[in-house]
């Protein structure tokens, strides 16, 4: 079937032909980019600040470079306080024991850069932490994969949203041991089963059959912006014109980006 | 008291008996088939007027005609287009038969009168044109390839899809949403090498009716528009033929009597000759090629006066191979696709008032992928099938009780068979042969109607309809009222406005992974998951015929809504989902898409000259078309892909005397709605707490595309024009004609796509063209 496209791309190439395009280009300026994700139970409040680069300027900054000398201010049930920029690890930075944050507080931030362009972006942060009431990893025979899941009891009078993640914890050959997030995500929104025990799962297959010694399950009652903006990242694929583009959610007004919120629970599972 | 009213009431009924009675005696019904002279072909939409009793009546699509009058002495005068009109007096009529011939008009007798078929402003239909085959044989077409869908892509209302395609969109609704029907029978896939040819052969053609708004009842199942061709039934006096050459395919046309005046048939077939064309170029070892070829057929039967019987087919295929061979190795691989319908119809009168029309259809489409391969002693073989198979019936009626009523009536009842995917692959590096089938899903889709036209006064008409359609998959059970009306009040001499109304329902669906209109695209019935679109129009319009000049002016704003149309989802990729069928046999296709709503609006403008040395149309669109789905575009309504604000489209051919022809096309479309990046940037995911390392992505890097569809390509426009020469040679004519392609080499944009430029370190917006200027010749014999 391939070899059947194939050819009729290329019956429709060997008439076609290609050049640049003479049309008007949208008007495109760089924004500030912020990635942000709060929470209670983090001892350090940290925003990534970056540019985007319009496509078809020549690019003047290497991409993701950090903005450094913006002035960034969080407003929220706390009053009002300024992050500060570390260059060490290019985040703007707010220590939680000056600014705690309060459950189900609404917060909204605001980035200054010096050229004058100003960003703001809210976010509420959720009401409480799950508990998880069961976590399991399942061997499976068909392809010596392994099942994770997780099971927790939803809060019955919000609208919530969840990510279930988890790190594998390995030792290292020389004994330290580590924890490495696989870049599982499974988002999910109790839109349908509001109120429920809610079972969450996935599988997980290591090509090197290295399955650790044990599981950090994390069950994250996050933002409403937190979840738009994984499920838009789960449909991502990049320019092509063979596909449909999926639109990358941002809730920054006047710029790009998430600023969300979340609560963390964790549950420890040994091999 | 009382016995005062009883008494009343008593001389009421007797007096409307009595009139009741005297009109059932006085009045006569006149009836007939009107047909073409020479050639002895029903001619559908002929202008049966009385001027005395300022009455008229049109004939049906089978020819058949009836008027009911008081006993009288009168003219009866038979207009249609391009044929000369005819006058015949009837004195003391009573109820009779009278069959009619008309002739042809020749150039020299175009002073006879210039009157027009049905005029337009008469009638109560609005949103509908009827397309002269004539006329599509005079304009220029791609590769010279004469194709009725893409002449009806020039008509107001209507948009093309891409360059080059034979997709539909009318009046913002989708390819999917069209009822094409050939003789009764539904086509599935109306588009032979991948949408650049229409599968409807001119040749075999005689009508062609496109519907666009203000459905009359005795149609439904999809939203947007229904394209109705019908079949020549073939010359019942003599053996007539043509035989085409052209740059890519050649065609013959036979037709003529079995029994003279009786029966006759007609056959007509096409085959495109690429493939036989570079078969001696190709390498031995590696052979690969592409052809269609399409028949249509058909048979009529006139058994008496009152019962005809026609039987009609159409077969069509494609075909893609490539097959190659090696000392050692041999693999063969094919796609193939087609559609195959059968009429049988048996139109019967009752009697001179009620005319029947009963039809059995049949109708298949098939995708068929084959892949076989050999090394040594191993091989490997797939096959791969799809199909949707209808087997139906339509029983239609024409009650004409007097001039100002025309009541239609009847039933259709389809039975839709699906066989989404068949999957059989044999290997012998297998013991075990794979043989995936997915259930057949059958499923009953009905519909009762009854419509009437109706002329209460001489400036109002109307027709009132109403249809019940049902649908039954599975368990499932759908039921539907459907109302339709549209009316027409005459303003002046000649001169309507128009207004209608129409609820239209649409059980499947087209499932697309492409977009281009590849055959892989596939049918499938409304289900819970994918309920049945529905969509509602209003139209209102105005309608001048300037009858001496031959042209009608129509002019017509509508507003449609529409409920659970299909779209794809952000990130489903056209290529790589179900591009596989053998590889993924278990993906469901639903996973692809999504419903939502669409609204369109607009005014279309449409001045049309049908005959006269000089024939042609000036079409303008005006438009908008928003999508809204909660999972596109975070639930904001978007710009549908081909909504266009403007569209225009000039056609004019010119008969400068016996032996030449010149017509010319041009058209223009506002850029389509596409969605493009507009930057770049690195976006941080969330690590996790203790997260110390990472096997996914943290920063990543994400384009911003601003709105979907918020970007508009480059507008589309092209001129085509052509040069026809007749010849009459010593037994038959000869047309060799010239036409050009996209006459100033145009590049409008086919898509594009963004490509990085070290030198400059930015991205430049690319464009990709389809066909630069394309001259075609061919040669038609007729004889």
């Amino acid at each position: 079937m391939k070899k059947i496209v194939t050819l009729f791309l290329l019956f429709i190439l060997l008439l076609s032909c290609e050049k640049e395009a003479n049309v008007k280009l949208p008007e495109v300026k760089s924004q500030p980019v912020i990635s942000s994700y709060l929470s209670l139970e983090d001892t350090i409040h940290r925003i990534r600040l970056t540019a985007s680069q319009p496509l078809y300027e020549a690019a003047s900054t290497f991409p993701g470079m950090p903005i450094e000398d913006a002035s960034v201010s969080i407003t929220g049930p706390g009053g009002n306080a300024s992050f500060n920029y570390n260059p060490t690890d290019g985040y703007y930075e707010l220590k939680s024991v000056q600014y705690p944050l309060q459950a189900g507080g609404n917060y909204q931030v605001k980035v200054k850069l010096k050229n004058g362009t100003e960003a703001t972006a809210e976010t509420t942060v959720p009401h409480q932490t799950v508990q998880i009431l069961d976590a399991s990893v399942i061997k499976m025979t068909s392809n010596n994969g392994v099942f994770f899941k997780v099971k927790f009891q939803d809060d019955p009078n919000r609208l919530n949203y969840y990510r279930f993640s988890l790190n594998i914890i390995r030792v290292t050959p020389s004994n330290d041991t580590i924890y490495v997030d696989p870049g599982i995500n499974v988002m999910h929104s109790d839109i349908s089963n509001n109120g429920a025990t809610i079972e969450l799962g996935t599988n997980y297959y290591n090509s090197e059959g290295d399955y650790g010694i044990g599981y950090e399950f994390y069950v994250l009652n996050i933002s409403e912006s937190y979840f738009k903006f994984y499920k838009s990242l789960e449909n991502y694929t990049g320019d092509n014109p063979f596909s449909e583009p999926a639109l990358i959610y941002t809730n920054v007004k006047n710029g790009l980006g998430v600023f969300g919120a979340y609560r963390s629970s964790k549950k420890v599972i040994w091999n | 008291m009382i016995r005062h009213n009883t008494m009343k009431v008593k001389i009421a009924v007797i007096l409307l008996l009595s009139f009741h009675l005297i009109q059932a005696q006085v009045k006569h019904t006149i009836s007939g088939y009107v047909t073409e002279a020479g050639s002895k072909e029903n001619l559908p939409g002929v202008t049966i007027m009385v001027p005395k009793y300022k009455a008229s009546v049109s004939s049906n699509n089978y020819g058949f005609y009836s008027l009911t009058l008081p006993q009288d002495t009168f003219d009866l005068i038979f207009y249609y287009t391009g044929y000369r009109s005819k006058k015949v007096t009837i004195v003391n009529n009573k109820t009779q038969s009278l069959n009619l011939e008309l002739s042809p008009e020749q150039l020299e007798e175009v002073t006879v009168t210039a009157q027009q078929s049905v005029k337009v402003s008469d009638e109560a239909q609005m949103s509908s044109i009827d397309i002269p085959v004539e006329q599509i044989k005079q304009i220029p077409a791609f590769m010279g390839e004469k194709d009725v869908l893409k002449v009806i892509q020039l008509m107001p209302g209507v948009q093309k899809g891409s360059e080059g395609s034979t997709g539909i969109y009318v009046r913002g609704g989708g390819p999917d949403q069209n009822l094409i029907i050939l003789d009764e029978a539904t086509v599935y896939n109306a588009n032979h090498l991948f949408g650049f040819f229409s599968v409807f052969n001119g040749d075999a053609l005689k009508s062609v009716e496109l519907i666009k708004g203000g459905f009359p009842a005795r149609y439904g199942g999809r939203l947007s528009s229904v394209i109705d061709l019908q079949m020549k039934e073939g010359n019942k006096e003599k053996i007539k033929g043509e035989a085409g050459i052209g740059l890519i395919s050649s065609r013959f046309t036979l037709e003529g009597p079995i029994i003279k005046d009786k029966c006759s048939f007609l056959i007509s077939g096409r085959r495109t000759y690429i493939d036989a064309l570079i078969y001696p170029f190709l390498k031995k070892e590696s052979r690969g090629g592409y052809f269609f070829y399409d028949l249509n057929a058909k048979l009529n039967y006139v058994i008496s006066d009152k019962d005809r019987l026609y039987l009609s087919g159409y077969f069509g295929r494609d075909k893609f191979y490539f097959n190659s061979r090696f000392t050692d190795s041999e693999s063969k691989s094919g796609l193939n696709w087609g559609n195959a319908t059968t009429t049988l119809r048996w139109n019967h009168l009752f009697n001179s008032r009620l005319f029947s029309n009963a039809s059995v259809l049949f109708t298949n489409y098939k995708l068929g992928i084959s892949s076989s391969q050999k090394f040594g002693s191993d091989f490997f073989n797939l096959n791969y099938n799809s199909q949707i198979q209808d087997v139906g019936v339509k029983y239609h009626f024409d009650f004409i009780p007097a001039p100002e009523h025309y009541i239609r009536f009847g039933l259709q009842s389809l039975w839709h068979r699906f066989v989404p995917q068949a999957l059989v692959v044999k290997s012998s590096f297998s013991t075990e042969n794979t043989k995936i089938q997915s259930t057949p899903i059958n499923t009953f889709e009905n519909g009762i109607f009854i419509e009437d036209d109706w002329k209460p006064t001489e400036k109002f008409r109307v027709n009132l309809g109403f249809r019940l359609s049902s649908f039954l998959a599975n368990d499932k059970h759908f039921l539907n009222p459907e109302p339709r009306a549209s009316m027409r009040y005459l303003l002046g001499k000649d001169f309507s406005v128009k207004a209608s109304y129409a609820l239209m329902n649409q059980y499947l669906h087209l499932l697309s992974n492409t977009g281009l209109g590849l055959p892989t695209d596939l049918w499938v019935p409304a289900t819970d998951r994918t309920r049945p679109q529905q969509s509602q129009q209003i139209a209102l319009g105005l309608a001048k015929d300037f009858a001496p000049k031959n042209i009608t002016v129509t002019l017509e704003g509508y507003y449609k809504w529409m409920k659970n149309v299909l779209g794809y989802k952000e990130g489903a990729s056209f290529l790589a989902v179900g591009s596989e069928p053998g590889a993924d046999a278990g993906v469901d296709w639903q996973n692809n898409v999504t419903a939502g709503n669409g609204l369109s609006y607009g005014a279309e403008l449409f001045i049309q000259k049908k005959a006269g040395n000089f024939t042609g149309w000036i079409g303008y669109t005006l438009s908008w078309t928003w999508l809204q789905f909660d999972s596109l575009n975070f639930g904001k309504r978007f710009p549908a892909r081909y909504d266009r604000r403007h569209d225009i489209s000039l056609v004019g051919s010119y008969k400068f005397n016996e032996r030449i022809r010149l017509s010319a096309t041009w058209v223009y479309g506002t850029g389509n709605a596409i969605t493009l990046p507009l930057s770049s940037y690195m976006i941080e995911q969330h690590a996790l707490p203790n997260a110390q390392s990472f096997e996914g992505f943290l920063p990543y890097n994400v384009n911003d595309y601003g709105e979907k569809n918020s970007f508009r390509m480059a507008p589309y426009h092209r001129l085509d024009i052509g040069i026809q020469f007749h010849k009459q040679l010593k037994r038959c004519e000869r047309i060799f004609e010239f036409s050009v392609y996209n006459v100033y080499s145009r590049q409008n944009p086919f898509y594009y796509y963004t490509k990085f430029d070290s030198n400059f370190n930015k991205f430049r917006l690319m464009q990709v063209s389809l066909f630069p200027i394309l001259p075609s010749v061919s040669w038609t014999y007729k004889f």
